[in-house]
This record gives structure tokens, sequence and C-alpha cells, in this order.
């Protein structure tokens, strides 16, 4: 009779071992590294398109951070929280979402024809729902 | 008299606790299957929209082997006339409005061999300008009042296949131009958009490995579709849907500003 106790507590407690597993697997949202990928993309993308179609370098030439983001918010997807900043060597964090995961994305700009500029954007950009 | 050891009852009671635990697991487990299978379901619809967008712009394949590889190497030169005293070349001339200010560059003296009819020209305000284009040499007419300067920008392509725009233009030139060094800009490729739109869609999607999908390519400015292709979204499915902002030619070689949708599932 005592085997059989033993039997039954063993098969309890692995059945709450495969619960609790079962459990914290299911808070884990293997979908957040693809959102992550598509953010960082997207936060490229959108530069890149912004330069070659000629808004970005005018905009960065004139320092002109309410004109960068009025733009941004046009391009970027309405789930994309993001905050941005034209600076040369060191950016301030500000306005950055400190509860989610966020993605960071250097854009370069040397120059606008024969005018130097030597700045770069830096977007952050994380999921917002 | 007090009874040693487990009743019936204590089974009892552990059985049906262990049911129950077992019923919650079960459920559990069947929950996390089915999240599990969405999530690899979204993630390879994902990876496959993923990676089609970031390719579009490359210039590696033709559409047998690379079918969403769209891109082709464009050039853009800007150009601006400046209708002051110190660009005219006749230094002798005062500066009065030029309203036939002929406008040339030549392609093989900046150094490229362009095919000369993917060349437009466009003014500031993005509206195409007429030109003229003979052998390797771009002319087009600025009307431009005295003191001002006007900036104009020339795109062209190496490797394309469009029919000429020329057309006579007339003028004088008496300003000298600042012409820039071409940048190479990425776009999406006409003749890649036709060759996609003329293939079978199961070739496509044996070449590509995608499993079901739909692709757009949209005016940003007008919202007119210029390219669908794929098969109809469906109204009941695990759908994945990316944009990305590009610049695409057009049937005329214009480089426009468009936006391409792609859905996967």
């Amino acid at each position: 009779m005592r085997g059989y106790i033993y039997t039954l507590e063993v098969v309890f407690a692995a059945a709450l071992v495969f619960t609790a597993v079962i459990f914290i697997f299911n808070l884990l949202s293997p979908q957040q590294l693809t959102s992550t990928k598509v953010i960082k993309e997207s936060a490229y993308d959108v530069l890149y398109y912004m330069d070659v179609s000629g808004s970005l370098r005018p905009v960065v030439l004139a320092g002109d951070e309410p004109q960068l983001e009025s733009l941004l918010s046009k391009y970027l997807p309405v789930n994309v929280g993001y905050e941005s900043q034209i600076c040369r060597e060191s950016c301030s964090l500000v306005n950055i979402e400190t509860n989610r995961t966020v993605v960071v994305v250097d854009y370069y700009v040397a120059g606008l024809r024969d005018t130097y500029i030597g700045s770069k954007v830096r977007l952050w950009a994380w999921q917002k729902f | 008299m007090k009874k040693k050891g487990a009743s019936h009852i204590d089974y009892m009671i552990a059985i049906s606790m262990m049911i129950i635990i077992l019923a919650i697991l079960v459920g559990f487990l069947n929950s996390f299957l089915s999240n599990l299978r969405h999530e690899s379901e979204s993630s390879a619809s994902s990876t496959e929209a993923i990676s089609v967008l970031s390719g579009v712009l490359y210039e590696r394949g033709n559409i047998s082997s690379r079918p969403f590889d769209m891109g082709t190497k464009a050039y853009k030169i800007f150009l601006v006339v400046n209708n002051t005293q110190p660009y005219y070349t006749n230094r002798s001339l005062i500066a009065a409005n030029q309203p036939s200010e002929l406008v040339s560059i030549n392609y093989t003296k900046l150094g490229y061999i362009a095919d000369i009819n993917s060349t437009v020209v466009y003014n500031e305000n993005n509206m195409s300008v007429p030109y003229s284009i003979s052998s390797d040499a771009l002319s087009f007419v600025a009307n431009i009042a005295s003191g001002n300067s006007m900036l104009f920008t020339v795109y062209f392509d190496d490797d394309s296949n469009f029919t000429s725009r020329s057309v006579a233009v007339s003028g004088y030139d008496n300003l000298t131009e600042i012409v820039y060094p071409a940048e190479e800009v990425m776009v999406v490729k006409y003749n890649k958009i036709i060759d996609i739109n003329k293939t079978s869609y199961s070739l496509v999607k044996n070449i590509s490995g995608i499993s079901d999908f739909r692709l757009r390519v949209i005016d940003a400015t007008t919202n007119q579709t210029f390219l669908d292709y794929g098969s109809p979204t469906p109204t009941k499915a695990n759908i994945v849907a990316l944009q990305r902002r590009l610049l695409y030619q057009n049937s005329t070689a214009g480089i426009v500003q468009g936006k391409i949708i792609i859905q996967t599932w």
C-alpha cells in the first residue's frame, strides 16, 4: 500500500512541476524577437527612404528635430513609438521608453551637396502595443 | 479505535486531486502547443516577409533566381542654376531674367555610361522637366529670374530599357551651372516589376520558397496601386503584413515615392 502512495506522490509532484514549467513558458512570448527585428529594419528603412527621397539632409543641416519627428511620424508604423535626435558624438537619453525593448539606429549624414554636416540621426524605436 | 495509514477516502481524494491537476496540465499544454503553433506560423511568415522586404532593393539576380530582388542602382545628380553675376559666362553682361536658359550636361565628361533613355529631370517642385538628349549630352531649359537660383535633380540608370522621351529644346546658354557629383540611389527597377508581373504565381512561390503571399507596390503620393501580384488575401488566415517605403521607376523612367506591402500567410 505504501508503494501506491509513493507512486501517487511522485505523479503529483511531476504534475506540479510540469504545470509550473508550462505556465512559465506560456508567459514568454517568442513573438518579441521577430517584432524587434521588424522595428529595427523599419527604423533604418525609414531613414534611408527619407535620405534618398531628399527630405532627410536639409532637416539634419537645419538641426530641425521637430520637423524630423514630423516626417518620422508619417513614415513609421503607428504601433512604433520613437524618439529621435540630431547629434554629433554624444546623444542624450530623453523621452525614451523605459519599460520596453528599445532598438537604436544611427544614420550618419556627411553633407548636403557642397555643405559639410558631419552629424548623425539617432532613432530610438519600440513597440507601443 | 484510531485507524492508521491511508483509507479509501484518502485515496479517492488524492486521485481526484491528481485528475484535477492533470486536467489543468492538459489544458495548459493544449493552449501552450496551440500558441506555439500560431507563433511558429507567424514567425515563419514574418521571416518570409522580412526577407522579401529587406532584399527588395538588392540587385542580385533575375526573376528565375531571386524574384523579389527588384532593385537597381540609379544615379542622382543635383544641378544648380544661379542667375547672379558671378555665374554669367560673359562677365560683361548685367544680370537679367533668363526665360530660356539652356542647361547642359555631358554624361561621358562626368565619367558615367548612362542609359540615356532612363534620364528624368525634376525641378524643385518635383515636376518633370522636358529635355533633349543626343548621344551623351543632356539639355533642358530653365526660366529663371534675375538674382534667383534653381535646383534641378537629374536621375539616370545604366541598365534599363526605356523608350526615348527626348524633345527639341532651345535657348541661350548664358549661365554656368553648378553640377554636383552623382549619388547612387537604390530604386525598384521597372523591368523587374514587369518581369514579376509576367511570371506565374506558382513559379515565384516555388523559387522563393514562400508559402503564400500578396505583393503590392503603391504610389505613396496618389495612393494608386502600381503592382498587385500574388494570391488574393484570404478572409481567414494568420496573415503577416509588412510595409516599406522606397523609390521605384515607373513606365516612363520617372522616380516615384512609393511603398511596398507584402502579406504572407
